[in-house]
């Protein structure tokens, strides 16, 4: 498994979708973490060797359209429960968040080396930069 | 027909120089009190936006917008921050914050808050040093929660004697700054009252976390601890205030301001990050279209014709 911190999967995961020409199944994209978290609780035993890959073929199966971000998504060791709803949760604000900014963005107005994807990306940096201390909380 | 329909006498240039003017006697304190640092923070701070903004466009030279974002930077920077730190911080100011989104009055953060956070996330021990040196002798920031830190005094405070940001070397300035600004009504009033007056509320009744009930717990009860500690006063005067990243209406300025101090205080009490200023605006401008959503589309659409939600 990669080792990822929560918060940088969350924002990892919405830049690949906010850069994607379809997005998915953001619904079943932001309920992956849960799922990570409670296989991870599961009692797998000598097949704990198993778990990591039933729940990447599980969290990317159903979001055909979006498989790359629920991969991520499904990378950090959740502590918890509640650690895990607050990523799923925190993943579809930040997504939120930045589609609310890219309406207010006069898309004319941004040169055009930075217009479209990479605009979207430094929003969702910025967010991330905003955003750092509540990996702490 | 073209707009602007309505047209100010005040030109960007003069609205420039009042935030300049505004926040000389701030900067000049610092330097007074800190010394050369303070000056090379500065100058570098303001070079770094400069030249950045002649690559892009020369006309905020002309209209001096990238000075006062450098002299903004600098008020958020400490000054042993080292000269090519602050260089950065303009240059990120203006290449990230500003010049990509089209130019003055287009962007969606606020050009040195959005600095000052990308500093944070890449180089925070330049920023997040858990003592300074102070005077000759190290002493840790007002808001800092680690081991050993010590209470601040009032008159510490209010002196400016104690190490952080260049804004914090003389808060009085910044509050005088800020109230001319306010009556000139270059900038809204309410902002920094209501982000003020919720740091305030919050600082007495918002109990602390873990990290300050064991290492800091005066930072619990104690509202000018956090007004004048910090960048309470910078984030009130300088950062919010700014018209192109807050929302339209009066209502929504407010409730934006609000929100930028729960979160100051939420990162204060509850993350060991000593300060979240800056942070809080990012965030509030995040939140900035959304207030507009809920403020000015009521306005402008009749009760009952509210277009459905996919088509908003």
């Amino acid at each position: 498994m990669i080792e990822i911190a929560a918060l940088d999967a969350v924002f990892l995961a919405a830049a690949v979708t906010l850069t994607a020409d379809r997005r998915g199944e953001l619904r079943w994209v932001a309920l992956v973490p849960l799922l990570a978290a409670v296989a991870a609780l599961a009692p797998a035993g000598a097949y704990a060797y198993l778990v990591p890959p039933v729940v990447a073929l599980l969290a990317t199966a159903p979001p055909v359209r979006a498989p790359a971000p629920a991969l991520v998504l499904a990378a950090p060791a959740y502590g918890s429960l509640v650690a895990a709803v607050t990523a799923g949760a925190a993943y579809l604000a930040a997504i939120w968040l930045a589609d609310g900014l890219d309406r207010r963005i006069e898309q004319r107005g941004v040169s055009a080396s930075w217009r479209g994807a990479p605009a979207r990306l430094l929003v969702i940096a910025a967010l991330y930069a905003a955003l750092q201390p509540v990996g702490h909380l | 027909m073209k707009g602007p329909f309505l047209r100010s006498p005040q030109s960007t240039r003069g609205l420039m120089i009042q935030v300049v003017a505004a926040a000389t006697p701030a900067l000049i304190a610092a330097v007074v009190r800190l010394g050369a640092p303070a000056a090379a923070v500065i100058v570098s701070a303001i070079a770094g936006a400069v030249a950045v903004e002649a690559l892009y466009h020369r006309r905020g030279l002309a209209d001096g917008s990238a000075v006062v974002t450098g002299v903004i930077v600098a008020l958020l920077l400490p000054a042993t921050a080292p000269p090519w730190l602050a260089a950065a911080g303009g240059a990120i100011a203006i290449g990230l914050g500003k010049a990509p989104w089209g130019g003055l009055g287009k962007n969606p953060f606020n050009p040195a808050a959005l600095a000052r956070g990308v500093l944070m996330v890449v180089v925070p021990a330049h920023l997040f040093a858990p003592a300074w040196t102070w005077d000759a002798v190290t002493a840790a920031s007002p808001l800092s929660k680690e081991i050993g830190a010590t209470a601040p005094g009032w008159l510490a405070l209010a002196q400016g004697d104690v190490p952080g940001c260049l804004g914090q070397a003389a808060p009085w300035t910044i509050v005088l700054g800020g109230v001319a600004l306010a009556a000139m009504r270059t900038i809204d009033w309410r902002v920094p009252l209501a982000y003020l007056a919720t740091v305030a509320l919050l600082a007495v009744v918002l109990p602390g976390g873990d990290r300050v009930a064991a290492h800091a717990p005066w930072l619990v009860g104690d509202p000018l601890v956090h007004l004048l500690g910090g960048g309470t006063l910078v984030a009130a005067f300088f950062l919010l205030t700014d018209p192109v990243t807050a929302p339209m209406t009066p209502g929504a300025r407010v409730a934006f301001a609000a929100i930028a101090g729960a979160a100051t205080m939420a990162v204060r009490h509850y993350t060991p990050y000593p300060d979240g200023a800056a942070l809080a605006v990012l965030l509030a401008n995040a939140l900035a279209p959304w207030l507009d959503r809920l403020t000015v589309e009521r306005r402008v659409t009749p009760r009952g014709r509210r277009a459905p939600r996919d088509q908003r």
